[in-house]
């Protein structure tokens, strides 16, 4: 047996193990009579292992289907379950031993997944080691390993699995972790009304998705997503329930995703979010966005006329998210929820880009202009994970010096922090889009190709941008500048200032080679994205 | 994949964009302040209103200005936009579900009358 062909069930297991194993070691270490320190290193440390190792599972995997060119297809239960076509090539899962149709449950990785998976997994490992110092109550760290892992199962599984019941269950998964770790600091009010808000919006919109999930169920009979495709796409026409369903995914992935004006409950759970929970809130938004993208181009994107609508919708909500999240950030006062507003307004950006594509997708200026849009897009996505993350690291280092988020109770914070500050400022030019920092590289996309779209939509963009510097600057003046603060002497733990180092040096290093990160990382997955057809046959058999 | 290719200028279909030549820009603009920084009189002390703080123009306050001041003229101006989305903005849970309810049924209606 080759482990490697088993990579993909693995990056799901692995992190899951861990996360089973955490309550049998805490009851392990007590028993050992092992003291707060040894038992932190033990637990967090298990929690570190168990990310890297499926980091590295995940690169793997990347690699393998960036350097092939070719979709990667893992069948559950099959007795070769990655190789299921036939000597010629062309025996599918369709053939009579399924039945007529794909029975089993599939993870699927195109170059849009593996994209989004390698990104999810990174930042999760990057919150593991923030949290071996960050998370100061070791009675309940095994708790607090349980969740992060738990919830990177869940993103993770949301972009590998290939099947939307399955695409539901990790939906869920994530959910509940994720409320679970936004109420982690539960003596604070604030945080378990934030989770209990979160959870509320993530249930409603959860049925929603199995609501729909269960409507396209009922006409077409199958659950997996290429096979679902083909349905849809031999319809003369689609059903009124196929848009009602679609109606119901769009408005679900998009309130997920923060886009205005469903994003209430985003500032309340990243505000009050430890820092590195937040670090991987930001990947489960990413990840809704995925399932967002995924099932629009995928299943809609062959109904021309759909999906230049569904186009105007992403255009709509995105303008709606730029502009709102960007003005509510300016009049916020708490260092936290101010870059919560900040995250709305950048998934307005994607939402843009991702629009525009969709809004041409299937005429001739898809290829002038939608593909650059698109690619702006998942770039802007790739940079804003970077950037994004490492500003929220930044304010929970203040946080974790000062117990507090105020803007009016910071200042000074640059004499007693000198890298927090530089990481700071890096992230700040970044997400400002200041060349040559990586922000400027994206927007720069997004703008040019969005103005041949229309050039009204690239002025609000860029005056967005120039309203994002503008707030940072504020936080910058109140919270660094001034006279040195007397209770902050000293620099956050190595253990904190490593990711922000590493965020910050990849910020950096993407911002000097945009050329390279989008002709070989980004373009390649908004293609595949876009390419529905191509991901049905990479599934179905026929080839990629 | 080789090293020129970190290097290679990105192409965003109507222009180009190259952070190296924009940072050797910087260089040169930065070479340029020198100079004329250079050509001025050494020892010049900025005193009076010199030293100051542009203020728009005013007299800054003896007060240190807090980060929450700096865009009163911005806020002050889109007042009632402010009010409305502070309204908007109300904690409540009823009104999330209200909006993410209401902004799916509209993207639904909108998806029901496509031909």
């Amino acid at each position: 047996m080759n482990l490697a062909d088993h990579y993909l069930p693995l990056i799901i297991a692995v992190p899951l193990m861990a996360a089973f194993l955490q309550p049998l070691l805490h009851t392990l270490l007590q028993r050992m009579k092992v003291g707060p320190e040894g038992a932190r290193w033990v637990k967090g440390g298990l929690t570190c292992l168990a990310l890297l190792l499926t980091l590295l599972m995940v690169l793997s995997v990347t690699y393998e289907v960036y350097d092939t060119d070719q979709i990667q297809t893992y069948q559950f239960g099959a007795d070769e379950p990655t190789q299921y076509s036939g000597a010629d090539g062309t025996v599918n899962l369709t053939d009579s031993k399924q039945g007529g149709f794909p029975l089993r449950i599939f993870f699927v990785v195109d170059h849009f997944s593996a994209f989004g998976a390698s990104l999810g997994a990174f930042l999760a490992f990057l919150a593991s080691v923030y949290a071996l110092s960050y998370i100061r109550d070791e009675e309940r760290r095994g708790w607090f390993s349980n969740l992060l892992l738990l919830m990177t199962v869940g993103l993770l599984g949301m972009q590998l699995t290939g099947d939307l019941f399955n695409l539901f269950v990790f939906l869920e998964i994530t959910g509940i972790a994720s409320c679970g770790l936004v109420a982690f600091p539960r003596r604070r009010i604030e945080a378990v009304e934030a989770a209990f808000k979160y959870l509320a919006v993530s249930v409603v919109g959860g049925l929603l998705f199995l609501l729909g999930v269960g409507l396209l169920y009922g006409q077409y009979g199958t659950l997996n997503m290429a096979f679902m495709a083909v349905k849809l796409g031999e319809q003369a026409a689609l059903t009124n329930l196929d848009k009602i369903v679609l109606g119901l995914f769009v408005g679900t992935f998009a309130m997920k995703a923060s886009a205005v004006p469903m994003h209430m409950w985003t500032p309340d759970a990243y505000a009050e979010a430890p820092a590195p929970v937040t670090l991987v809130l930001l990947t489960s938004t990413m990840a809704s966005l995925y399932a967002l993208s995924r099932l629009v181009f995928l299943l809609y994107g062959q109904i021309d006329e759909m999906a230049h609508v569904a186009g105007y919708v992403f255009i709509a909500l995105g303008l709606l998210s730029m502009f709102v999240g960007v003005t509510m950030a300016l009049i916020q006062h708490d260092l936290k929820r101010l870059m919560a507003y900040h995250s709305i307004s950048q998934v307005g950006y994607m939402l843009l880009g991702l629009g525009v594509g969709l809004a041409v997708l299937g005429t001739d200026e898809f290829d002038d202009y939608g593909l650059a849009a698109m690619s702006g897009g998942l770039f802007h996505l790739l940079n804003y994970l970077l950037y994004k993350g490492l500003l929220f690291l930044t304010a929970g280092a203040v946080f974790y010096k000062l117990r507090t988020r105020e803007l009016s109770e910071l200042g000074g914070l640059a004499h007693g922090m000198p890298y927090t500050t530089l990481f700071f400022l890096i992230g700040a030019a970044a997400i400002s889009g200041i060349p040559p920092f990586s922000g400027f590289a994206s927007k720069l996309l997004i703008y040019e190709s969005v103005y041949q779209f229309n050039p009204l939509l690239t002025a609000v963009a860029m005056v967005v941008s120039i309203m994002t510097l503008a707030s940072f600057v504020k936080v910058f003046y109140s919270a660094f500048l001034g006279q040195p603060h007397p209770e902050v002497t000293r620099e956050v733990p190595m253990t904190m200032l490593t990711p922000m180092a590493v965020l910050a040096l990849l910020t950096l290093a993407v911002g000097l080679a945009p050329d390279f990160v989008v002709t070989y990382l980004v373009e390649p997955a908004a293609q595949a994205l876009a390419n529905g057809a191509g991901y049905v046959a990479g599934v179905l058999g026929g080839g990629a | 994949m080789q090293f020129e290719d970190l290097l290679e200028v990105m192409d965003t279909g109507s222009g180009v964009w190259s952070p190296l030549v924009f940072l050797g820009g910087v260089l040169i603009a930065f070479l340029v302040v020198f100079i004329i920084m250079k050509m001025g009189h050494p020892g010049v002390v900025a005193t009076g209103r010199k030293g100051m703080p542009f203020f728009s123009g005013n007299v800054p306050p003896d007060q240190r200005m807090k980060g929450d001041q700096l865009y009163w003229g911005f806020t002050e101006a889109l007042h009632t936009y402010y009010e409305r989305l502070r309204l908007l903005h109300s904690g409540d849970l009823r009104d999330y579900l209200f909006w993410y309810l209401l902004t799916t049924a509209i993207i639904t209606a909108i998806f029901l009358g496509v031909e």
